[in-house]
């Protein structure tokens, strides 16, 4: 361990100076006028950085807010139909209310419409060792006895996802982002895996949009990875243009 | 098995950068060297981790969490001497008997690995300079005992003047080891800390305990943040590979050269590994950056600047042509490693800051004042009535004034910014209803927010004895924050509160603080004004 030694404050002071002399020797050449350009310079290109850096973030939000805003609105006959069918099925609840694990860990309510039976969670147990995941991190299964006959078309049509919206609206998602697991999900989780969570989750993302549930969680989570490394609001607009034909044709969805 | 990372920041090696972050929030690559220490430790399998802090608590618990971005579970305790945080340590009593309990100093990182953590006393160590022919300075203590490779067996030996080294003990493998900052202690160990036990005299205590009892595990040479020499050394083990299993978001683009996402570097601009750039950073023409050089995020590297040996802190411009070999830059602050002196530098284009927080500090301020005026405007025939109200039923003044001090202020006193706060009430006295608060407190200080002396919600105010009696640690982190009409404290506790409860709310205020922690607790406040609630209702119940 460094043994620690403090500077006498003279001697500072003259290393100080010593310093300062040094750049003013270098830069101070030019006077008044030269540090006048310097200035502008120096504001012209830190507020060009702060319109850029700041207005993708601000950018992304507003489409995020404005576009799940718009969404809800439109799509609410959709939502009161798909409703009312789930609850005349067999009278339950028409949203399944879920708790998903965002940014940073921080859990959040996640609504999505209800395509299962009422008491699908306590089946779920006896359904885990038929997984066709061989990790145990994500869970789905093909053909699922659990899944009602509404719940198979909006399934297929990821009709079920859409009160997610809500979400987006209030800032827990945004459009584009790794999808928000479960907390079961992450407590198996690695640190390395936990990367996952840096960024705030979203509706659609990479492995959604080329191949969805079909991807084992390895290849899940690179892709996630991949995305988080470069995402950008051009890769946004490209993920979120490529996931309507996924949703249409039905990719991966089960 | 706990952990007990010790965090208290006290350094006065570092003092220049200490002022705006604690020393162990400092970042290595692209996160605090705090992070990657408490990364490491959960990846150990360690998910219980308990703070000792000190200065400027708010910002590790504003970073860090309660762990559930990590899986773990942190709890934050202040140690009222940072210099001596072992008396807090003791306090606690986390560990009871045997049950053994991992202590370590947050700034510094030792690569102890699953295996080497039991139930037995412990000392992790590194082989000393002389062995490893590295420059570390300083007198280095000795450990005796025996020692085991992090994966090795233990020998048991006489306690000795140098340690022996297990995989071969001829006399050139005899070294002297040197702590790595970590240990595992027994709940007997801790109850067995002598009082007032500074760094060192802990150290010392924890050798010799391990050469009765315990044992010496060398894990490598830790990286450290001991001095500002060690920030830029630490950057340059991990970018060079000497120190691996760092987590990081950037990814290796060439051998030794890391870049982050949305990077612009201008194609003339050269990069000499090892060379670590931040997210959304610029390197503009012919800049030469490296070898040795971590930029942090959000930086701009201008024309033709050339950056050895050197930390950029996140969010700092460096200027044109500048030329920075072994220095630390944070903002306008420079730092000379070889020199061991600072300066700030006021000339914004050769060193700078590139966040602006002024115009969004002025734009929140104007839209306060607005909502202020708003509030007046619609509330004046309440403010008129109430001070006729008072004028005829009332013996003496009307409107009293506190000369308090406006906030954030500056640490020179004689810079403290004061002013006179209004209210219909004495001082002293204290609305025995929310509703008669609202009157003769609220109202009357919505002037003060109109005229930019503070905002509607924020820190309670104090007059300049009030906060001269103020421990420092407090003082210092409510000098920072900013004050307002309504605080976290009053709409919490309905009596006045405690001197501890009043430090938790502003701790717990100062970390929350924003647009949307302000509005609930505007909610809070007016919820309990319209309910017609007594102020002191609560306490009689508990009680």
């Amino acid at each position: 361990m460094n043994a620690t030694t403090t500077v006498p404050a003279a001697v500072n002071h003259t290393r100080r100076l010593e310093i300062i002399d040094e750049l003013c020797r270098r830069y101070g050449v030019g006077g008044r006028s030269r540090g006048l350009a310097n200035r502008l310079r120096f504001w012209r290109k830190k507020y060009s950085w702060i319109a850029v850096v700041g207005g993708t973030r601000l950018l992304k939000r507003a489409i995020d807010a404005v576009f799940a805003a718009f969404c809800l609105i439109a799509l609410s006959p959709v939502f009161l139909a798909v409703g009312l069918a789930i609850k005349f099925t067999d009278g339950g609840p028409a949203l399944f209310w879920q708790t998903r694990v965002g940014q940073w860990g921080r859990e959040f309510p996640f609504p999505k419409f209800r395509s299962m039976v009422m008491n699908a969670e306590e089946l779920k147990a006896k359904l885990i060792e038929q997984s066709h995941h061989t990790s145990a991190k994500t869970f789905k299964m093909k053909k699922d006895p659990r899944i009602t006959w509404i719940g198979r078309i909006i399934r297929k049509l990821s009709i079920d996802e859409m009160p997610q919206l809500w979400c987006v609206l209030r800032g827990d998602m945004s459009l584009v982002g790794p999808r928000p697991p479960v907390v079961r999900e992450v407590q198996q989780y690695t640190l390395a895996d936990r990367r996952r969570l840096d960024v705030v989750p979203g509706l659609t993302c990479i492995w959604q949009v080329s191949g969805r549930g079909d991807i084992p969680f390895e290849k899940q989570l690179e892709l996630d990875i991949d995305y988080i490394r470069s995402r950008s609001l051009w890769i946004d607009c490209k993920i979120l243009l490529a996931t309507i034909p996924a949703v249409l044709f039905g990719k991966g969805a089960y | 098995m706990k952990t007990v990372i010790i965090a208290t920041g006290e350094n006065p090696e570092m003092q220049a950068l200490a002022e705006r972050h604690p020393i162990p929030m400092l970042n290595l690559l692209d996160r605090p060297f705090i992070q990657h220490v408490v990364e490491y430790v959960v990846q150990q399998g360690l998910t219980e981790i308990d703070f000792l802090l000190s200065h400027k608590p708010e910002k590790f618990e504003g970073h860090l969490g309660d762990g559930t971005r990590w899986g773990a579970a942190f709890r934050y305790h202040l140690a009222r001497d940072a210099a001596r945080p072992f008396r807090t340590l003791k306090a606690l009593r986390l560990a009871r008997g045997d049950e053994p309990i991992l202590v370590g100093f947050a700034d510094r990182f030792a690569r102890f690995d699953g295996e080497s953590i039991s139930s037995a006393p412990t000392v992790f160590c590194w082989r000393g300079p002389e062995t490893e022919g590295h420059g570390e300075q300083g007198p280095p203590p000795r450990a005796t005992g025996a020692v085991e490779n992090a994966t090795g067996a233990v020998e048991n030996s006489a306690a000795t003047a140098t340690l022996t080294v297990t995989e071969t003990s001829t006399d050139v493998e005899r070294a002297q080891m040197l702590w790595a900052g970590w240990a595992i202690l027994t709940g007997d160990d801790i109850d067995g800390l002598p009082e007032d036990l500074d760094e060192n005299g802990f150290e010392e205590y924890i050798l010799s305990r391990a050469t009765e009892s315990g044992r010496v595990v060398d894990v490598g040479r830790p990286l450290s943040l001991r001095s500002y020499s060690d920030l830029i050394e630490s950057h340059c083990r991990v970018l060079s590979g000497e120190f691996g299993g760092v987590f990081c978001s950037g990814w290796e683009a060439d051998n030794g050269v890391w870049l982050s996402r949305n990077v612009s570097i201008h194609p003339t601009a050269r990069l000499l590994p090892p060379v670590y750039i931040g997210e959304n950073c610029r390197i503009a023409i012919g800049a030469q950056i490296g070898p040795g050089a971590a930029v942090g995020d959000n930086c701009m590297l201008d024309g033709r600047c050339q950056v050895v040996n050197t930390v950029i802190a996140p969010g700092s411009y460096v200027g044109e042509g500048l030329e920075l070999d072994h220095v630390i830059v944070d903002k306008n602050r420079l730092i000379n490693t070889r020199l061991g002196a600072d300066v700030i530098v006021p000339d914004s284009f050769l060193l700078g800051s590139i966040s602006d927080t002024t115009l969004l500090q002025k734009t929140v301020s104007l839209l306060r004042r607005l909502a202020a005026v708003f509030f007046l405007v619609v509330m004046w025939p309440l403010l008129a009535a109430t001070a006729l109200a008072l004028k005829i039923g009332r013996a003496g003044p009307v409107v009293y004034r506190k000369n308090v001090v406006g906030l954030p202020a500056q640490h020179a006193e004689s810079l403290w910014y004061r002013y006179d706060l209004l209210s219909f009430q004495s001082t002293e006295r204290r609305a025995r209803t929310w509703l008669g608060d609202f009157f003769l407190n609220f109202l009357p200080g919505l002037i003060n927010v109109a005229r930019g002396d503070l905002s509607l919600v924020g820190l309670p105010t104090r007059t300049l004895d009030e906060i001269r009696a103020l421990p420092e640690e407090w003082r210092e982190f409510y000098l920072s924050c900013r004050a307002g009409l309504v605080n976290e404290c009053d709409v919490i506790y309905d009596v006045k509160p405690t001197g501890e409860e009043a430090f938790a709310a502003e701790v717990y205020y100062s970390v929350k603080m924003g647009i949307q922690h302000d509005l609930k607790l505007l909610a809070g406040y007016f919820s309990r004004v319209l309910s017609l609630q007594r102020r002191d209702r609560r306490r009689q119940r508990s009680a």
